[in-house]
Order: C-alpha cells, then structure tokens, then sequence
C-alpha cells in the first residue's frame, strides 16, 4: 500500500534521512522505533508532505506523492496525526472533528461516523461545545486521533501519540489504537515507549540516525537481546 | 444632541471596522500587517466613484462593483507582491506592501488626479427626524451596509466549512494543510474578502464625507491598524467592537471637546485600554500553541 524506498530528507544541511525504505501493507499496524533525533517524525513529516523528500520515492497505491502538497496527499487517503497532538485550540471539539472530515461530503456516512465517533469517546460528546483548547491533555490526544478517523483515512500515521502523558491515559491510548487495528485500519505508528508500540502492531522497524537497522516482527524485535537493551530499558528480570 | 453623536459616531465607526477587521482577517492567516490595505481602500473608493461617472450606476452597484474590483486588486497584490516572498525574513513581506502603498497612491494620483473629489449627488439626502435625532439617508446606507456586510462575514467565517478552515489555516497553516485545507486558497479567499470590504468602506467613507483622495487610505490605515491592536491580534469581534469605539469617541470629542484633538482623544483612549489589556479587548485568553 504505501512504499517508501531509498528516502532521503534533510534540514538545511543537516540529513536526517539517509537512504529509508520501508512498506506499509493494506491492514498492517507498522510501528518504528528510535530514539530522540533518529528521524521517526521526519519520516512521517515527509511521507505527509510537510517536508519535501531530497531523493527517494513515496508510493502510495501506486501515486508518487514526492511532489505533493500536504493537502493533495490528505487527498490520497493518508492522515498524519501530528506529534504533540497539534488540536485547533481556538476552534470547538465539534468544530476541530469537521475539520478532520474536511474534505469529505457531508452525507449520511460522515453523519454516523461522527456519531460513531462521540459513541467511542464519549468525553468528546459531552465536551463538543466547548474550545479544544480547554481539554486536558489526554482528552487532546483523543480528540486528535478521533479527528484523524473523521477524514476516513486509508493510512493513519501516528507520530507519538503517547506522548507527555499520564501513564493510565498512556495504556488508554493503546488501547484505542489496539481496537482500531482490529477493525482492520492501516497504521503507521512512530513511539517513544517501544515496548507498548510493538506489543500492539504486526511488525515494526528500528531507526537509528536516518538508517532502518532492523526490521522485523513484533515477537521477534520484543525477543532481540539489542532491541531491549537500547529501547525496552533492558533485559526483563 | 449626544443621541445624534452617538448615531455619527457609529456611522464613522462602522466604515473603521471594516477595514480594521480585513487587516485582522490577514493578519490572522498570514501573521502579515498588510500596509497597502488603506490604499485598497482609497482604490474603493475611486472605483465606486467612476462606476458612478463613467456607467451612471446607481449606489448599490458602484458598492458591488467596487467590492468585485477591490477583491481582484487585493488578490493581484498577494500574488505579486506577497507569495514571492520568501517568509523566512519577518520583514521583507512587510516592506513588500509597503512598496505597493507607494505604487498604488502613485498610480492613483496618475490616474484620478491628486485633487480631493466627491460623489455627485448619487442618491437623493432625506432626513429622517427619529424622535429629536435626524438621521439621513447617506447615514443609513452606511450603518446598514456595514452592519449587513460585517453580519455576513461573521456568519461565513462561524457557521461555513470554509470559514472553519480560514479560521483553523489562521491557527495553524500546518495543522490545516494537514487536514486537507489548501493554504493558498485560504490566503486567496482572505484577501479577496479583506479588500472587498475595504473597498465597500472606501465607497461608504467617500458618500459620507465627499473627500476622495489617492491620500485617503494613510490616516485610515493607521487607524484601522491601532484597531485591530484595540480589538485583540487577529479577532474579528475585537476589530468590529473595536471600529466602533474608535469612531464614538472621535465624534465625541468633536462635539464636546477640540475638534483638533480628535486623534489625540481617539489615539489616547486606545492606549489607555492597552494600558489595562494588553492583549486588547478580546485578546485571546489562550497562550502558548
């Protein structure tokens, strides 16, 4: 579904993609793990176009999207869930979810989504009147996932959306991204928290300074001696 | 006598709020003071004018006209002398439509000649005895045009996808872009409304007062800008709310005080409220994004 091969992404001079491949499959949980300054969200902030790719290609469904704008790709089906959650303070909930729903007829299924939505996060519900950006931040976190399942994405990327959390809405998040794997969406998920990540997808890669190291399944990169000493705090007792 | 004040002092503040709230709309979106927007309004005020000369039109569409022609210079003059730039140098964008405040004011002295000019006598001045107060007709074509148009632009911006966007693109343009709002669009559609009001306000200012001028857009643009500060950065309420204040106490201080004070006393009043609300009026109650 989406195909990343050979990426390269820079800031000023400075790469912070050197060379990246890797695939996303249709119904696949993929998550990449790194540590800070690796490129996990270069990736994503390339693959969505807010960066412009210095070599390589992006394949999604057979659609280059090097070239594209932010907007253009939305287009194509790929939602970004921004790191740092990026809600529209100054807009209501409900207004922040149509936002999500943009470019989306307003018909009969974005109605029951939307309701599907509030069903789901009932906090949502309950607080749609009121500015985004009198939520907590968990709730935030909420609300931006549930904004990036309003445009009815073929690909959500997740750039770590457990972060700054308090550990109890930490498991809240995965467990919602759990259920939404379930019902068979395709995500791309960028964490901090590795071992949560890979205990919820099917396969994942590690980054480390702009180079995949290491790519595998979940069970396997859980089992690998270096993978837990560098990002799952050491061996388990 | 306060009650017709008043009434003058909202006509007047009416035509500010417009411009004031076009300035916020750029603002909002582009973090960009754009200076030429008086002159957009100046240039209003011209094209209303020769519609009327030049086709004998009625009022209300050399006001259409001049909004449709309005937008489209206020377009060209993002295209031209905005989008170019590059937006890494906070300043040069700023100095870009500074340069087209010259060109536009040169241009309109070339073309329209530096004398101050008037309307005819377009539509027939009837005054309405309401009570003690006496309103004419001029007056009400001003309060009613601007109120009507500021209520159109309220219910856009709230209650359209669209305006949604514009508002989500002026929080964000990454946020927005992200969820699919094409940036330039927005950009596109803000200046094209923004000078659209300017220039129903430079047609407005030019029935109410007959002093049409290549001049006329500098005092009004200042104003407007110290408005929008009055207002609160970027809210279009504030530069509504703002507009009107601005105008009641100059016509007060008209009437009560020296006339040749009228801007000290406006100007005044402004940073006294600045004083006790820096944010301004309806300055956003949330910081840090």
């Amino acid at each position: 579904m989406l195909k990343v091969s050979n990426l390269y992404a820079a800031y000023g001079e400075i790469l912070a993609l050197k060379g990246v491949s890797l695939e996303v499959r249709e119904g696949e949980t993929v998550t990449l793990i790194g540590s800070n300054g690796a490129g996990k969200s270069t990736l994503l902030k390339t693959i969505s176009g807010v960066m412009r790719p210095r070599g390589g290609d992006i394949v999604f469904d057979g659609h280059h999207l090097n070239r594209m704008k932010p907007h253009e790709i939305v287009r194509q089906g790929i939602v970004q869930v921004q790191e740092g959650r990026a809600i529209l303070k100054r807009l209501t909930v409900l207004e922040n979810l149509e936002m999500g729903g943009y470019l989306r007829p307003r018909d009969t299924e974005y109605r029951e989504d939307l309701q599907r939505i509030f069903e789901r996060f009932p906090i949502l519900d309950q607080r749609k009147q009121q500015l985004a950006g009198s939520l907590s931040g968990g709730e935030q976190q909420m609300l931006a996932i549930a904004r990036g399942l309003m445009a009815k994405p073929r690909l959500i990327m997740m750039d770590e959306p457990s972060l700054g959390l308090a550990p109890l809405i930490v498991s809240e998040i995965f467990r919602i991204i759990a259920e939404m794997k379930k019902e068979g969406r395709t995500i791309l998920l960028v964490e901090q928290n590795a071992r949560k990540a890979l205990q919820v997808s099917d396969r994942g890669y590690v980054i480390v300074t702009g180079n995949i190291i290491l790519e595998d399944s979940c069970e396997a990169l859980l089992g690998n001696s270096e993978v837990q000493e560098a990002y799952l705090g050491g061996r388990k007792a | 006598m306060f009650l017709q004040q008043m009434i003058n002092g909202l006509m007047l503040g009416s035509a500010y709020s417009l411009i004031a709230i076009g300035y916020t709309l750029i603002f909002g979106v582009l973090s960009l003071l754009h200076f030429a927007h008086g002159e957009v309004f100046m240039m209003g005020a011209f094209f209303g004018l020769y519609l009327v000369l030049l086709f004998k039109v009625n009022v209300y569409v050399a006001l259409f006209g001049s909004m449709v022609i309005t937008a489209i210079l206020g377009i060209l003059v993002e295209r031209v002398a905005v989008r170019p730039i590059s937006k890494e140098f906070h300043l040069a964008p700023l100095l870009s439509t500074v340069g087209v405040t010259i060109i536009l004011q040169d241009a309109a002295t070339k073309i329209f000649g530096g004398e101050q000019v008037g309307f005819p006598e377009t539509i027939k001045i009837v005054n309405y005895p309401i009570g003690n107060v006496t309103v004419t007709s001029v007056q009400m074509l001003i309060l009613a045009t601007s109120l009507f148009l500021m209520l159109v632009l309220h219910l856009f911006v709230n209650r359209t996808r669209l305006g949604t966007a514009m508002r989500a693109a002026a929080e964000s343009g990454r946020t927005a872009s992200l969820l699919g709002v094409n940036i330039n669009g927005v950009v596109i559609l803000t200046f094209g409304v923004a000078s659209a009001l300017a220039g129903a306000a430079g047609v407005l200012v030019g029935l109410a007062f007959n002093a049409i001028s290549p001049f006329m857009g500098v005092e009004m643009a200042l104003k407007s800008f110290a408005i929008m500060l009055l207002g609160g950065l970027g809210n279009i309420t504030g530069a509504m709310v703002g507009g009107l204040i601005l105008g009641i106490v100059e016509v007060l201080s008209v009437a009560y005080l020296a006339s040749s004070y009228r801007d000290a006393f406006a100007f005044g009043v402004m940073v006294m409220i600045l004083i006790f609300r820096p944010s301004g009026l309806f300055g956003a109650k949330l910081h840090g994004d």
